[in-house]
């Protein structure tokens, strides 16, 4: 049975008009169903998230392929109400085995904004779950999804894809882990109160670190902030008092001058017994932390622009991945008993190219 | 050549090509030490309990009675801890840092001399604890050390904010030092137990052959003194713990001349 991928996503389309052309989770199952009973679909898959809407069909046959295409853009339209054109390069489509091929690498993570990453997979898992809870799929598309799991786990696990934090915060948790292994319990402490403080500490807190105080020199903003992430406020003036319990300290304040010195650290670094790390982030610019700091046993400093080159390293490691990934995948399409380019070389009337709008 | 030797050779083979196939992985950018790696390490430590059990057979004691024995004893007793902890934390990565120390120790055991067995004389309870419980917290030191270079290289690394491979499958640094420090406690326990063993040993003259025991119970009871009472910074009780381990092993060197 010719398989035909219809969608949108984060390369084809900007978020103006993804934001208009996307389904609820909820939705997902229900959709799926309604696109099997257009004539030439059997089986459907609707896969929808901030960067992409995709729809994978199982046709009748490849002389239907042009007409299932016509009949599912025509249901899409009066779906979402498109009146207008979006341009011609909005809306991809892929058959047969390039579909095959762009459903494996959606699902390693390969066609996603940020290269490898991993919640695509659970949202394709949770769309085909949806699909088939609704008798949207059969044969074909079990097996072919199954083998979407299968590939992008190879991928994940034989490969570096993965590896490597892309973004600031991304790596701030990562060297957290890093450090101290499980973040559950680790207390963090924030100096100033600026957004990207906010948002690292925020990707702590999701990572299992409980106790947040905030320390800034507006003191009123410091309580705002610390309720905002269910912390507590403290003087800044104080900061030096309690930064023996402190496991990360992250500092972002405007000052024009270095805060935290290696002797402001001596004694709090002597409080602690149990010869725990303390990891301190200085997102500042200009540096709130001396650099003299990061040459105390235990203490490990990370300022901006390190953070910035190990989350550049991470991105060009994971660069360097997508060949091998290909291969892979190349591989298992080749290896793919469905969708053979044998059975049904080209599907007529539809080029495997991204192409025309909806 | 008798079999127990033949099975010493063949454990070290496989504590050789335990770490040149962990190492490969590494070059190799694998993100997890290769099966393989465990499996020879497993191997190894068969074809020791195999050695031990037969030797045993032979001189019906603890078989520690010549320096050959006493070294492949420490590397066995290293194996057995490595499985213990690597297995409870999932370092398996401790397997690449454990096979070249477990490797140099084979390797002195097979270049040490190995007379026949002694005259089997009655075997006494506090001796063979002695002996067993002793060479058991060798191989504690032993893993603490390794410990503590994995602790210094990563170390290394985030001082420097130079990341790769290795630094994504070192466990945390934080762990490391846990079990450095509770590796040292728990070697330092054993050590006292075999010294109390030993005094309760028919022997006239204690206290003659334990001198280098004595000085080994003094550097670890001393970093665990300092450590509970001043604390010892984690840097500072990795490189401790490696330098500190230099004393068994030079102990072994001068029993196995």
């Amino acid at each position: 049975m010719p398989l035909l991928c219809l969608g949108l996503s984060h390369k084809t389309a900007p978020v103006e008009i993804r934001e208009t052309v996307a389904f609820t989770p909820k939705e997902l199952g229900p959709v799926a169903r309604e696109l099997t009973d257009l004539p030439g679909i059997n089986e459907a898959v609707v896969v929808s998230t901030c960067n992409r809407m995709e729809m994978y069909l199982g046709i009748d046959s490849r002389e239907l392929a042009q007409e299932a295409r016509s009949q599912a853009e025509s249901w899409l339209r009066r779906r979402f109400g498109i009146e207008q054109d979006f341009p011609a390069e909005t809306f991809f489509h892929h058959a047969g085995p390039e579909g095959v091929r762009h459903l494996f690498a959606v699902a390693s993570g390969l066609d996603s904004m940020v290269l490898g990453e991993t919640e695509i997979f659970g949202q394709i898992k949770d769309a085909y779950r949806a699909a088939h809870e609704h008798g949207a799929t059969s044969r074909n598309l079990n097996k072919l999804f199954q083998e979407a799991f299968r590939v992008g786990k190879l991928v994940r696990n034989t490969t570096e894809i993965q590896r490597g934090s892309t973004s600031v915060g991304a790596v701030a948790v990562e060297l957290a882990e890093k450090l101290f292994g499980d973040l559950a319990g680790c207390q963090v402490m924030l100096l100033g109160a600026g957004e990207i403080s906010r948002r690292t500490a925020q990707s702590l807190q999701s990572r299992g670190a409980s106790s947040i105080i905030v320390s800034n020199r507006n003191y009123d903003r410091a309580v705002e902030f610390a309720a905002e992430m269910k912390g507590r406020a403290l003087a800044f003036d104080d900061w030096q008092k309690e930064v023996h319990a402190v496991d990360i300290l992250i500092s972002g304040t405007s000052a024009p001058h270095t805060i935290v010195h290696p002797e402001d650290l001596h004694a709090p670094l002597r409080r602690r017994s149990n010869g725990r790390p303390l990891f301190i982030i200085d997102i500042a610019v200009p540096r709130d932390v001396d650099p003299a700091v990061n040459d105390l046993d235990s203490v490990y400093l990370f300022d901006i622009d390190a953070l910035e080159k190990i989350a550049d390293e991470g991105r060009q490691r994971r660069q360097r991945e997508m060949h091998r990934c290909e291969e892979i995948i190349a591989e298992h399409v080749r290896a793919s008993a469905i969708f053979r380019p044998t059975t049904h070389p080209k599907l007529p009337g539809i080029d495997p190219a991204p192409s025309q709008s909806c | 050549m008798p079999i127990d030797r033949i099975y010493v050779y063949l454990a070290t083979a496989c504590f050789f090509g335990g770490f040149v196939f962990a190492l490969q992985a590494l070059r190799g950018n694998q993100s997890r030490t290769p099966r393989i790696n465990l499996s020879v390490m497993g191997v190894g430590f068969i074809l020791q309990c195999l050695f031990l059990a037969e030797r045993g057979r032979a001189v019906k004691q603890c078989p520690v009675t010549n320096t050959f024995e006493l070294l492949v004893f420490v590397a066995w007793c290293l194996v057995l801890l490595y499985f213990v902890i690597g297995a409870t934390y999932r370092w398996s990565l401790l397997g690449l840092f454990t096979a070249p120390l477990t490797f140099l120790l084979q390797l002195m055991a097979i270049l040490a001399p190995d007379p026949p067995p002694p005259v089997i004389g009655p075997v006494h309870f506090w001796n063979e604890l002695h002996k067993s419980v002793s060479l058991l917290s060798y191989g504690a030191f032993g893993l603490a050390c390794v410990a503590g270079v994995m602790f210094l290289i990563q170390d290394h690394q985030l001082k420097k904010r130079r990341l790769n491979t290795l630094s994504f499958n070192l466990p945390p640094i934080h762990y490391l030092h846990q079990a450095t420090r509770r590796l040292i406690l728990f070697g330092f326990v054993l050590l006292s137990v075999g010294i109390i063993a030993a005094f309760l040993m028919e022997r006239s003259n204690p206290g003659h052959s334990l001198a280098p025991v004595y000085v080994i119970w003094a550097i670890y009871g001393g970093m665990v003194c300092y450590d509970f009472t001043r604390g010892m910074s984690a840097r500072k009780g990795a490189i401790a713990s490696v330098l500190a381990f230099v004393a068994p092993l030079v102990t072994l060197w001068i029993f196995a001349h």
